[in-house]
């Protein structure tokens, strides 16, 4: 399925500036989500299909992304009364413990011996519009250009980044 | 027993790519253009890619900008250069999933993709880590994953742990854990009725220098970007060799410009390399 970016900021948003604000101001929350959403997305493909993955290791992951959630919670509350990103990203955070939630009854049933066979099509259309309601969120902000992009050619630049950090 | 014709076509290119990125340590020593390709396998039977490379529709013009990324081509006109369609494509076989490689799986609607299991359970564990390792995660993004997961749930994914035998008729999978990424994997194409062998390196060899030496002194050098060690480079390095039975040139590397000097090719109207590997008999070039 191939997930439309929602090319429209809020109104308070228009200006570069107001942007760069918003967005830089979110650097961590942003992180997190997108953290949050990789490690749903590999729960359920592992859960899925991998035959190496164990139960508690996978079970491990969902605690993690579910402690995620709760601290994405909390920052993004925090700010949302003066940053209008954040508001919208408060909005996604429902689905996120629903997603959490279905996976969670995934693991329990389907992993378990003798569990029956329980197959999270639920969780998959909420982890696509999380991720939708990401992209969305921070579609056309500083953020949103910055992270695109799974590449080589990122890693350079997090190499070089790191080379100049650690390395004089 | 079967044989495959194999082609490497270009998709894009990066004009000026640093070079100590290809070369472990050859730095200050200035860029190189760096070919974004993929491998068509096609035998009487079967159709075979090695990649996909990465789509226009999301992130791509994002990238083609940000890294400097030109002439992206899509999967059905770059296919139509050797007369085959994506839908034709029936096997996909990812050497790992970087965005280059694994970022166009919606292209190709009716292949199996085969993947090493390690590349996404070691992603899972590295996101699981303290925000300290986040360097880590810096080339996955959620849709990445999230591509995985829908091949998933539409059957179409095959998770494969180490060394695999026969994935498809006439063609073996070996693992190279902790190397260019955490799962990478080699592919060793095995043409019985010519005696013909070939390894597609993925990125475990970006340029032929890294199985020639910088002098020809026959020296290996780690290709330069890895998430894992340059001693398990060297160790895959050593592994394709063997297959081959030392002959390098049987080391196929995909971002290796000189490719298409090194073997029969043509230029595309796009300004884009098909370059012909080797022909299964009974098939005809697409290069002359």
């Amino acid at each position: 399925m191939e997930l439309m970016i929602v090319d429209q900021l809020p109104a308070d948003l228009q200006k570069p500036a107001e942007i760069e604000h918003a967005s830089s101001d979110l650097q961590d929350e942003f992180d997190l989500a997108r953290r949050i959403i990789q490690g749903h997305s590999a729960i359920y493909l592992l859960g899925q299909v991998a035959r190496g993955a164990r139960i508690d290791e996978l079970e491990h992951s969902l605690q993690a992304t579910g402690t995620w959630i709760a601290e994405l919670e909390h920052a993004v509350r925090m700010k949302a009364g003066y940053n209008s990103l954040a508001t919208r990203l408060l909005s996604l955070i429902p689905d996120l413990f629903l997603t959490q939630s279905e996976l969670g009854k995934f693991l329990r049933l389907s992993m378990a011996p003798g569990g029956d066979r329980y197959m999270p099509q639920r969780a998959l259309a909420l982890i696509r519009k999380a991720n939708y309601g990401l992209r969305a969120t921070f579609a056309c902000t500083p953020l949103g250009n910055a992270f695109f992009a799974s590449s080589c050619a990122c890693e350079v630049r997090h190499l070089t980044r790191a080379r100049r950090e650690y390395c004089g | 027993m079967v044989d495959y014709s194999i082609w490497v076509l270009e998709y894009a290119y990066v004009p000026d790519y640093a070079r100590s990125d290809v070369i472990y340590g050859a730095h200050n020593e200035g860029t190189l253009k760096l070919p974004y390709c993929y491998v068509l396998l096609k035998s009487d039977e079967r159709t075979v890619m090695v990649d996909v490379g990465y789509n226009f529709k999301e992130y791509g013009k994002t990238l083609a900008e940000r890294f400097g990324v030109i002439n992206w081509r899509d999967p059905r006109t770059v296919l139509a250069e050797v007369g085959v369609r994506p839908e034709d494509v029936d096997d996909v076989i990812i050497t790992h999933a970087h965005f280059d490689h694994f970022g166009n799986v919606e292209e190709f609607p009716n292949a199996v993709f085969h993947i090493q299991e390690r590349e996404f359970t070691k992603w899972l564990w590295s996101l699981t880590l303290p925000k300290q390792f986040s360097w880590l995660n810096g080339a996955l993004d959620p849709g990445d994953m999230l591509r995985a997961a829908e091949l998933a749930a539409s059957g179409r994914l095959r998770l494969v742990d180490g060394d695999v035998e026969d994935v498809v008729p006439g063609i073996d999978l070996f693992g190279a854990p902790d190397s260019h990424t955490f799962g990478s994997q080699f592919v060793h194409v095995k043409n019985q009725r010519s005696n013909d062998s070939w390894v597609l390196a993925g990125d475990l060899r970006y340029v032929f220098e890294n199985v020639t030496g910088r002098d020809n002194d026959g020296v290996y050098i780690p290709v330069g970007l890895a998430s894992g060690s340059q001693l398990n480079l060297l160790l895959a390095t050593e592994r394709m060799m063997q297959l081959v039975d030392r002959e390098e040139r049987r080391i196929i590397p995909i971002h290796e410009e000189r490719l298409s000097k090194t073997f029969a090719s043509r230029e595309t109207a796009e300004g884009l390399k098909v370059v012909e590997i080797t022909l299964a008999a009974g098939e005809k070039s697409r290069v002359s």
